[in-house]
């Protein structure tokens, strides 16, 4: 499944939030997070402690930079594989430690180098092999590509995509690029402002979104087909401490009429789309948005 | 044609010092390339990480010193300028750069970023004047002042940390803004405005921006012109039209095909994964780029390819091409004019 959202709209903190690693003063103000039938928000501390790696793994956002500087890879590997299974035998480590760098397409030999050596690409191999060194059942992938060059993007993600496979593990990617994400997953979500505003199979989401920010989002991307004007979403995501009352995306909405203003839309399902709108379900579909290129007006 | 910053001949290695095991990198290798005073441009300089396109920006800067060559902001030699003409330079040539968690200074607020080229490039004369200049450069990226200043950089998320780096460059009004992944960090919606900015200031004002990055659709959307660098060699040169709709050079088609394209028909997950080329034995004293060519032929591997012109103004660095016409200069910016 895919999350994607403008910077600053609640992606990561959702991340960090599923596996109780928030930070405070962030807090979990309510709800559940059900693995397996067991809400994550009520279990010991324990419990999700052996829970996080062994069952649900996370890559954190920029994870390149959370390798440690001064410890050769093999090593870090190892660290995380002794706190769930206790100190293994030697021989068995390093082989756990090659088998898990051949299953990201990196050489046995990585495990002998310090962070450093490698490129941002391999690093950031590196930290999927940490994800996924106890073959766990869901894996959280914050921005695994976000600064790395469009090559070894596709590198990385066709290794996210066979690792999948492989473990058979459910992934949560998150991220702010329509292009890569549609690539990837099967469904989609879209956040804005904090909340889940559209959700569906991707494919049906990229033909016909009902969300209007979806559908501006869609819209923004750039193409190969031909120069045009730049279209953006005009205005700015809102101060999530100073919420406009009702739907927070109604000030940037070219849809948006009286009700938008004045009472915030309810996550509704028709028919196998979920969508919080004012718009449906009286309407059917999106009705059409006429954007203007945009014209950053240069004061100077 | 007056030249307002030129490189020629440009090397830069790192390594091969005393300490260093005989471990050298050649980051940027031989290349010619210059900026007009008078005709303002957007270029591209895009590759994957590694190719050599920071190192040649910082080059372009007077950052750092070239190994072999020579630099020339205003026809003079940077190694030979005075002060002023340092500090001129300074103003003029303002970066922005890539990586929104390293470029600030942990301890400082952000507002330091802004102030301190206020005040050294004295661009306001008194304290009310710089903060609406301020105010104005924030507005122009899509930040809000009263969410941004104050602050620190920790406080704020990636995007809004770089689209204050490209406030920061706006500032000192430069003749040529080095851009150096300005959006990768930033998401879509803004990506536009921000690009939308950078073309106005060409537009408008006349101000050169030499865009650096892997992206090749927003290049494509926002400049006119692309060098293409691989392993520290400029390996295709021309109009966006041609070498992005056309690419000719095995690498350019390689780095094309990478891009993901949303909608039916065109997901590459699912594709064999693509083992990267540390496995190769044979090195290649030649084109740099044999080792991964599908089409590398005999001579690839022991030969450097000239910049060959297979049709108009497009310079491919390629012997697939060498029954073409080969380019004369070595100024890669007069393929440009």
């Amino acid at each position: 499944m895919g999350l994607i959202g403008e910077s600053g709209c609640g992606k990561t903190t959702l991340a960090t939030a599923l596996l109780r690693l928030s930070r405070p003063p962030a807090y979990i103000a309510g709800g559940q997070v059900l693995f397996d039938g067991r809400d994550l928000l009520s279990v010991s501390e324990e419990e999700i402690r052996s829970l996080r790696l062994k069952e649900i793994a996370l890559i954190p956002q920029a994870s390149m930079n959370s390798l440690n500087p001064v410890v050769r890879i093999g090593p870090q590997i190892k660290d995380a594989i002794i706190a769930h299974m206790g100190r293994l035998p030697e021989k068995q480590l390093d082989e756990m430690v090659a088998d898990v760098l051949t299953r990201v397409g990196l050489r046995p030999e990585v495990a002998e180098r310090f962070p450093h050596q490698l490129s941002g690409g391999m690093k950031q191999r590196v930290v999927m092999a940490i994800a996924i060194a106890l073959r766990p059942k869901v894996i959280i992938a914050d921005e695994p590509t976000s600064a790395l060059d469009v090559v070894v993007q596709k590198q990385v993600m066709l290794t996210l995509g066979h690792l999948q496979k492989e473990l058979g593990a459910a992934v949560l990617l998150i991220g702010h690029d329509m292009g890569l994400i549609s690539q990837f997953v099967d469904t989609i979500g879209v956040l804005y402002a904090g909340k889940l505003v559209e959700y569906g199979g991707i494919q049906e989401v990229l033909d016909n979104p009902y969300h209007p920010y979806t559908r501006l989002l869609i819209d923004s991307l750039p193409t190969l087909d031909g120069k045009k004007e730049f279209v953006g979403i005009p205005g700015l995501p809102p101060a999530l401490l100073n919420l406009p009352p009702g739907c927070a995306f109604a000030p940037r909405c070219p849809l948006a009429f009286e009700r938008c203003h004045s009472e915030i839309p309810v996550l509704q399902s028709l028919a196998g789309r979920q969508v919080a709108c004012h718009l449906y379900p009286s309407h059917s579909a999106l009705p059409p948005i006429s954007i203007s290129a945009i014209s950053a007006e240069v004061k100077l | 044609m007056a030249h307002l910053l030129e490189i020629q001949n440009v090397t830069k290695v790192f390594g091969g010092g005393l300490f260093s095991k005989g471990d050298v990198t050649v980051a940027v290798d031989n290349v010619t390339f210059s900026i007009e005073d008078d005709k303002p441009t957007i270029t591209a300089i895009a590759g994957e990480s590694g190719s050599g396109k920071t190192t040649l920006a910082l080059l372009m800067m007077g950052q750092i010193p070239p190994t072999t060559g020579k630099v020339l902001y205003r026809g003079r030699d940077l190694t030979r300028i005075s002060k002023e003409e340092r500090f001129q330079l300074r103003r003029e040539v303002q970066p922005i750069f890539q990586d929104p968690f390293a470029a600030y200074n942990p301890f400082y607020r952000v507002d330091h970023v802004l102030e301190v080229p206020i005040q050294r490039f004295r661009l306001a004369p008194t304290k009310a004047e710089a903060q609406k200049l301020i105010e104005e450069v924030l507005e122009m990226v899509g930040l809000r002042p009263a969410e941004t200043l104050g602050r620190f950089p920790h406080q704020l998320s990636g995007g809004q940390r770089q689209r204050l780096m490209v406030a920061r460059a706006l500032l000192c009004h430069p003749k040529i803004i080095m851009a150096d992944e300005p959006v990768s960090m930033v998401d879509a919606s803004l990506r536009a405005t921000i690009l939308a900015s950078l073309r106005k200031l060409n537009q408008k004002l006349g101000i050169s921006v030499m865009y650096i990055t892997h992206d090749l659709t927003t290049a494509y959307q926002i400049c006119e012109n692309i060098l293409i660098m691989y392993s520290g060699s400029v390996v295709e040169a021309g109009s966006v039209e041609q070498v992005i709709r056309d690419p000719k050079h095995p690498y350019t088609q390689l780095l094309i095909l990478s891009i993901p394209v949303p909608g039916k028909g065109k997901r590459w997950i699912g594709e064999a994964t693509e083992e990267a080329a540390l496995a190769t034995i044979r090195k290649s004293t030649g084109c740099k780029f044999a080792a991964r060519c599908p089409a590398a032929m005999e001579m690839c591997w022991s030969q450097r390819p000239a910049f060959y012109l297979p049709d108009g103004k497009r310079a491919v660095a390629c012997f697939l091409y060498r029954d073409s016409s080969v380019l004369e200069t070595s100024d890669l910016s007069q393929l440009f004019y």
